[in-house]
């Protein structure tokens, strides 16, 4: 799984673990296991605001891009994030945490 | 748990056909661009050469040149001509004339034509079919 990040000033929060080919996003599951390899789905597929962008199945690696809010004094990890290659399942820490 | 509209899931396959679609749609301009180019005809005589146009729209042309030609080869009549438009200019020309013109015309468009199967066969068929290779 790699995981982008779309950053947005905005004042909500994001919490983010994974099992398998699902990924909780603030407690919400979003179960990708239907998707095929070489398959894409479009955001407006999956009932889940945080996802933006089109999900694809690439070499049998899921690739999605999550919103990813931040605030106005952000650093510059957060604003730029880097992707999240393959997190292990559980908790993900997301760009800026510690 | 976040619902998923399957409805919406391109596979593997369906990107595949429409990326076929896509490519036999450009092939299809393609041709079309090349058959539309005209070719040079050597009338052998005081008329010389005349490049002849091929359009789509000059094909309507064509098709009426022709059943006035086979009009007169049926009334058996070699000598009356008929009056074209090349892109050399006017130029007049018998019943027999028109049909070597015609098989001039297929000489140059049924490869045209023959190459587009062909690209159309190829699987996958290549990025980019406008190279003149796939056509000659």
């Amino acid at each position: 799984m790699i995981i982008q990040f779309c950053p947005q000033l905005r004042g909500d929060t994001l919490s983010l673990s994974r099992a398998g080919d699902r990924l909780i996003v603030n407690g919400d599951t979003i179960d990708l296991s239907a998707t095929p390899d070489g398959a894409e789905l479009p955001a407006d597929a999956i009932s889940n605001d945080w996802l933006v962008g089109t999900v694809r199945r690439i070499a049998d690696v899921l690739h999605l891009t999550l919103i990813l809010p931040h605030d106005a004094d952000a650093p510059e990890s957060v604003r730029f994030p880097a992707d999240i290659v393959d997190p292990a399942d559980g908790p993900i820490t997301l760009p800026g945490e510690a | 748990m976040a619902t998923i509209d399957l409805s919406k899931l391109v596979t593997a396959d369906m990107k595949a056909a429409q990326t076929r679609q896509a490519r036999i749609a450009a092939i299809i301009a393609e041709r079309e661009r090349r058959l539309g180019v005209g070719f040079a005809y050597d009338f052998g005589d005081t008329r010389g050469v005349h490049r002849i146009a091929t359009s789509e729209q000059d094909m309507r042309g064509w098709d009426e040149v022709t059943k006035i030609a086979n009009a007169m080869l049926a009334l058996n009549d070699p000598v009356s001509t008929i009056d074209i438009v090349t892109e050399a200019g006017p130029v007049q020309v018998t019943a027999i004339e028109w049909q070597h013109i015609l098989i001039a015309a297929a000489a140059f468009r049924q490869p045209i034509w023959t190459a587009s199967f062909a690209l159309q066969a190829m699987n996958p068929i290549p990025l980019d079919v406008t190279d003149d290779q796939y056509w000659l």
